[in-house]
């Protein structure tokens, strides 16, 4: 099937929709671990490892009913995907552009990218992965006489309940993708291959939060808005201005491609789902929903905001049940 | 399936018009200074200078801009936001901030207690990256601008940004842009600083001398440039409430960084000295109290004992923490080491650094190599 991918095709997928979903998730939708955003990551590592675990077990009846619950989460993560790359179009440069037709071009890649089909994605994954780390190379290497590591302190930036609420938040970034990549891939994945995806993802994650992190300060102040964070990691003010383009080079291509690799998983896994209805129905269907929730702005919505702490629980009752009722194997899997 | 593809990508396309509406370079303002001051009515004065398009073409005819090759504008409103709009009316083309290299504001602003509320506003600009250098100015920002000249013909963007970079290496500035500022006043670290500007008093003097003030600096020096940048403002919550000298200044940054070079008056001589290495800063919890242990490394130029020039910028050193804790100003950056004594933020925002810093026991050791 057109939108299946290789093993290697998916890990690659994943490593770089994961690195970015993890670095986004820290830095601007949750502030909750404050300066220890990189402990998050690796707490959400550790969370996420059990679940991850159960879904590669699963019985294949069982994976095909878990599809449903990672469709859901994959079109509204997309969703909140398209919605924040627009809102950074419009904090860069378009500011006087309305928001709709800031999403209307990357909705255009996406269906350009499903066009093409899960493996091209693949193959676009591997090449920026390598792109990315010689932008991110330039970029750590000018940075590198202003960066803080003061900012750092307290090691336990908003304390333990900060950083479990992000960790949590990240455990449920990592078993959403994770088990997706299982779910588009058209061989058996393994979890030692999703555990390495994990593992990179995460340290490298990590490593980018705790740099943001160094350049500026954790703000303790009431007045922190949206467009300050977002502002505040594009340009932080303290950096020559033309590092500016490399980094926004690095952080457009990230999130185009985590757009990418969530829409081209909600179509796979709308197949998996209705296996008789045809691929480009399919298609078409996982699509619609990306394109709904993002053009409605549903990942905005105070329910959504809500509901999206809640995202590894969900997940990880939605394996466990499937385990139980379902019951779970030990495939041979190549990994 | 691909005819439908196409014709949806195709009814796309006018849609995209997202780049249409961008400006030509023509067509944008791009502030390179800007002043802010508080009119006596309590509104804002925002002062731009922005080049001239088209000058610089020796002859060419019909240049836009022949004569001055910056324009000076001002607008004023009732706040920020409203003098801004009025900025954008003023400029006649798109106001673009994103090169701006210096704000400057007047002392009289800098001081008042509404200061961290534009702080914020300033920052939250749009396109305004913060990368510029920040100033704090004797008398008004506007009339400080207007009496900017370049020195050397260069552009005043190359111009302002080499001035800076020479003057922080040697000491004579703290390095703070206006981000610092502004991530100073949102967060729980050390107090931010500014520059601070004053303008040239026109007397004739001799050469410059590095230990010093500005008045003396001013008597004794004769420079081509009718704005000077030497010394730091303090800002604590947000509001500058002391200045160090250009002398403190040095001690200022040796706490905080290296300096590639600078004379110090000690045993009546002068000494020819820089930072080896970047100083080594401890912190240490004796109960309620903090513990301040910071090594200063130089070398010296010069042959002879360094004793007594070690004691003397140790005791010049000390001078200036004490005068910083008689203000309750806290810019050397011990906050981060000290915060690294506690386990959360909560813990450290409890413990009140900027409270209790004046009662913090800063020991300092200098410590003075003889190069080779």
């Amino acid at each position: 099937m057109r939108l299946e991918m290789s093993r290697s095709a998916a890990s690659a997928s994943l490593i770089a929709a994961l690195t970015s979903r993890l670095f986004y998730g820290l830095t601007l939708e949750t502030a909750d671990a404050a300066n220890a955003g990189w402990m998050a990551a690796l707490l959400g590592l550790a969370l996420s490892l059990p679940s991850v675990w159960l879904m590669s077990r699963l019985r294949p009846p069982a994976r095909r009913a878990l599809a449903l619950p990672l469709l859901v989460g994959l079109a509204l993560d997309a969703a909140c995907t398209v919605e924040c790359t627009a809102y950074s179009e419009s904090c860069l440069a378009f500011n006087h552009v309305a928001p709709v037709f800031l999403m209307l071009p990357l909705l255009a890649a996406i269906l350009r990218c499903a066009w093409l089909g899960g493996d091209a994605l693949g193959g676009a994954a591997r090449i920026w992965t390598r792109l990315f780390a010689a932008l991110m190379l330039i970029v750590i290497l000018y940075q590198l006489p202003y960066y803080n590591a003061g900012w750092l302190m307290p090691w336990f930036g908003a304390g333990g309940g900060g950083i479990l609420r992000a960790g949590v938040r990240a455990a449920g970034w990592n078993v959403l993708l994770a088990g997706s990549a299982a779910g588009i891939c058209r061989e058996e994945i393994g979890f030692r291959r999703l555990l390495r995806g994990l593992l990179v993802s995460t340290a490298v994650a990590a490593g980018l939060v705790a740099l943001r992190q160094m350049m500026a300060p954790a703000f303790t102040s009431e007045a922190v808005t949206r467009f300050t964070r977002i502002d505040t990691l594009l340009t932080n003010g303290r950096a020559p201005l033309y590092l500016q383009l490399p980094m926004i080079v690095a952080w457009f291509g990230g999130m185009l491609h985590l757009m990418c690799f969530e829409s081209v998983a909600a179509c796979a896994l709308t197949r998996k789902l209705l296996p008789n209805v045809k691929e480009g129905a399919c298609m078409a269907l996982g699509l619609a929903a990306v394109f709904a929730l993002a053009l409605l702005r549903v990942s905005r919505a105070v329910a959504t905001l809500k509901l999206a702490p809640y995202l590894y629980h969900a997940l990880t009752a939605a394996a466990l049940t499937l385990w139980l009722v379902k019951g779970g194997e030990a495939p041979c899997a190549a990994s | 399936m691909r005819r439908v593809l196409v014709l949806m990508l195709l009814m796309i396309i006018p849609a995209l018009t997202g780049c249409a509406v961008t400006g030509e370079v023509e067509n944008q303002a791009y502030a390179l200074v800007m002043g802010v001051d508080k009119t006596p009515a309590g509104g804002i004065d925002l002062t731009i200078r922005i080049p001239r398009i088209g000058h610089g073409d020796s002859g060419g005819e019909g240049a836009v801009g022949k004569g001055e090759p910056y324009l000076v504008l001002t607008a004023g409103g009732d706040d920020y936001a409203q003098a801004m709009e009025h900025l954008q009316w003023a400029a006649a083309r798109e106001l673009n901030l994103s090169h701006l290299n210096l704000l400057i504001v007047s002392e009289a602003l800098a001081t008042g207690a509404d200061f961290p509320a534009l702080i914020r506003e300033i920052a939250t600009t749009r396109h305004l990256y913060a990368t510029a250098g920040f100033v704090v100015c004797e008398g008004r920002a506007g009339d400080f601008i207007e009496g900017q000249e370049t020195l050397l013909g260069s552009h005043l963007s190359s111009d302002i940004s080499a001035m800076f970079r020479h003057y922080a290496a040697h000491g004579f500035i703290p390095g703070s842009t206006f981000a610092d500022l502004y991530y100073a006043t949102l967060s729980c670290y050390s107090d931010p600083t500014g520059l601070w500007g004053f303008p040239d008093s026109g007397e004739q003097a001799a050469a410059a001398v590095i230990e010093t003030d500005e008045s003396s600096l001013n008597a004794q020096t004769r420079t081509a440039s009718s704005r000077q940048y030497l010394g730091t403002a303090l800002f604590r919550d947000g509001v500058c409430v002391g200045r160090l000298d250009g002398a403190e200044t040095l001690c200022l940054n040796l706490l905080t960084r290296r300096v590639d070079a600078f004379g110090f008056e000690a045993d009546g001589r002068v000494w020819a000295l820089s930072s080896a290495l970047p100083p080594r800063v401890r912190a240490r919890r004796d109960g309620d109290k903090m513990r301040i242990d910071v090594s200063v490394s130089l070398v010296s130029e010069n042959p002879g004992d360094p004793a007594g020039a070690e004691a003397a910028v140790a005791r010049a050193i000390t001078q200036v923490v004490d005068k910083c804790k008689a203000l309750r100003v806290e810019p050397f950056g011990f906050a981060a080491k000290a915060a690294a004594r506690f386990a959360t933020l909560d813990d450290w925002l409890q413990y009140d650094w900027r409270a209790r810093f004046p009662e913090a026991d800063v020991r300092v050791a200098v410590h003075i190599a003889t190069a080779e």
